[in-house]
């Protein structure tokens, strides 16, 4: 009887997308693109934390303001978030169709599905360290502004400390959302064999979405009276949006979490799906 | 020569690809022998390249089996891939990385092991060390661009070497100097390699048996010499009666006499003797060159169109 090893599985399949990992990132950091990203994060962070600390005495008779500036940062993140994850996946599948550089993936039997989870999994990680590091950074500063608590640093629109349960799940959201944007673009930059098209239709979708849904529910609540909101919240736009708590006050934002990684299921599934059956072509030189 | 293909290091059954409505490769059948160069040959949009990146992994046959170093299926095929080189239609590698950097990430990539020590041979071998080696690929003439997608294909020693068109873009020492290593690979580890080709030079030079394909079909497998026509060399002496005398002699088969001079049969690179033969005898060449070599009679035969009208009839 043939005995496996305990750890069979690990070694078998996790082990070289870990692997892959290593090197998406030993070239991801090489990157142009992704350095000039990461150094105008870098560069907001800095300017609204020596803001802050400029302004700490300037805001006395104000309960929130202090601990308002270090959530700037959170709030920028919340809404370029999921621009970020478009434009971070763009970086990481640019040039693959192009230079051919797939082939040279999925050479010597390389399963192509660990090559695209390595790419998905390293965005996903990058974003949740950018987001780590502006939680600590916003946390730390809170904790300089004094009197209104760590959590309040983080959400301090009411000026009341939030509890640990939602900060969390702000943190929380601000992640998943931008991943689930990030499988769109993948999708689509394996639908359309170009990064370009992923690039430009998932950006085109997100911005549509942000645009038109307040207007169409504006029309339809003017028009027919209809609350289509009630419709709209479980849209890819309507969840990631309630995730990050920005949805209205009435609404648990923990539904939305199942409703964001379904859609981030479909759309890595359909992505590994396609390139799994696709033939690959050499680029273009 | 019947290939038995368990015993054989390629082996494909009724391989057919289609791109919509044109099938690029029709119902191939074909057995490589473990060991040595088997060329491919064939006029361009013949379906070498198809047929390649389909061994490769980066097709999908639309109908047919694959059996790659005597594993056959799609995981069989994936995992004798494993030790499969390739570098098919053109060297495909990140061009913001340098030379090693790229080989770096793939040696990572396809856990070949080996370290920076088996890089530094690789490139040493196909003649990039040095500031070479550092260069972005992007900024890499074609023949750098080559001789890198060689090393490449060449990472943690496969023991299928697949290599279409691998002299493309190079300087003419530069193709002497792959022919050779070619060759050396092939003799030095007993490993099969698979050369596509457009050069019916190159093939006669360096393989030891050959496939020829036209329209998608293989038309022709099996040893160089054994195709078509002998090869034939042209002489002219200072006495062609007494050369073909001469010749007759020693066992050479004098194939035409006129006028102009004699046509010998004789194998690529048997000149030489046939020079030695004559000056031996007393008698002096005065011109002496190949006739059509015996691949390119086989290769116009054997991928010969029939005419219109007699497709008709």
């Amino acid at each position: 009887m043939t005995m496996i090893a305990p750890g069979t599985i690990v070694s078998g399949s996790i082990a070289p997308v870990i692997s892959a990992l290593r090197w998406e990132w030993f070239r991801l950091h090489r990157r142009m693109a992704f350095r000039a990203i990461m150094g105008m994060i870098a560069l907001a962070v800095v300017l609204i934390l020596v803001g802050a600390v400029l302004l700490r005495n300037e805001f006395d008779d104000s309960p929130v303001a202090p601990a308002a500036f270090p959530f700037l940062i959170f709030l920028a993140l919340t809404v370029v978030g999921p621009f970020l994850g478009i434009f971070l996946t763009a970086i990481v599948f640019s040039g693959e169709y192009g230079w051919g550089t797939l082939r040279a993936l999925a050479a010597r039997g390389n399963p192509r599905w660990q090559a695209a989870s390595a790419k998905l999994l390293l965005v996903s990680i990058v974003l949740a360290v950018v987001w780590i590091v502006s939680w600590i950074l916003s946390t730390a500063t809170g904790l300089l502004a004094g009197e209104y608590g760590i959590a309040s640093a983080i959400v301090p629109f009411t000026g009341e400390t939030v509890g640990w349960g939602e900060t969390a799940l702000l943190f929380f959201g601000n992640v998943l959302a931008p991943i689930a944007y990030m499988s769109l673009t993948a999708l689509l930059c394996v639908l359309g064999r170009s990064t370009t098209f992923g690039l430009a239709v998932s950006s085109a979708i997100l911005i549509g979405e942000s645009t038109a849904y307040p207007v169409a529910a504006l029309i339809a609540g003017e028009l027919y009276g209809i609350d289509i909101w009630e419709y709209l919240r479980w849209t890819l736009r309507g969840a990631t949006s309630g995730l990050a708590g920005r949805f209205d006050e009435t609404t648990n934002a923990w539904y939305f979490v199942p409703v964001v990684l379904a859609y981030t299921g479909l759309f890595w599934g359909l992505t590994l799906a396609l390139l799994s059956r696709r033939d690959l072509g050499s680029g273009n030189g | 020569m019947t290939i038995d293909s368990n015993s054989a290091a390629v082996a494909v059954s009724g391989l057919t690809k289609r791109f919509g409505r044109v099938c690029a490769v029709d119902d191939v059948t074909l057995a490589i022998p473990a060991g040595g160069v088997y060329g491919l040959l064939g006029p361009n949009g013949s379906g070498k390249t198809t047929l390649l990146s389909m061994l490769a992994g980066f097709l999908r046959p639309t109908a047919g089996e694959i059996t790659l170093l005597g594993q056959a299926g799609a995981s069989g095929q994936q995992a004798a891939l494993h030790r499969t080189g390739a570098l098919i239609e053109r060297p495909t590698f990140w061009p913001y990385l340098s030379g090693r950097d790229n080989l770096r990430c793939l040696q990572g990539i396809y856990a070949t092991g080996g370290g920076s020590g088996e890089i530094d041979e690789l490139l040493d071998t196909v003649g990039l060390a040095g500031d070479a080696s550092g260069r972005k690929f992007g900024a890499c003439s074609t023949g750098m661009k080559q001789r890198l997608g060689i090393a490449a294909a060449l990472l943690g020693n496969p023991s299928l070497l697949i290599l279409d068109e691998p002299t493309n873009g190079l300087d003419p020492s530069g193709i002497i100097e792959v022919r050779q290593l070619i060759r050396s690979l092939a003799q030095a580890d007993g490993r099969t390699i698979i050369l596509a080709s457009h050069l019916l030079n190159e093939v006669e030079q360096v393989c030891d048996r050959v496939g020829v394909m036209a329209r998608g079909q293989l038309r022709y497998s099996g040893p160089v010499a054994e195709m078509g026509a002998p090869a034939q060399v042209f002489v002219r002496t200072t006495d062609d009666g007494a050369a073909a005398t001469l010749l007759r002699a020693a066992g050479w088969d004098v194939v035409a006499q006129s006028n102009d001079g004699l046509e010998i049969a004789a194998a690529p690179g048997r000149e030489w003797e046939i020079s030695r033969e004559l000056a031996n005898g007393g008698v002096y060449v005065s011109e002496l060159r190949s006739v059509g070599g015996a691949l390119e009679a086989g290769f116009l035969e054997v991928t010969a169109e029939p005419e219109p009208g007699r497709a008709a009839q």
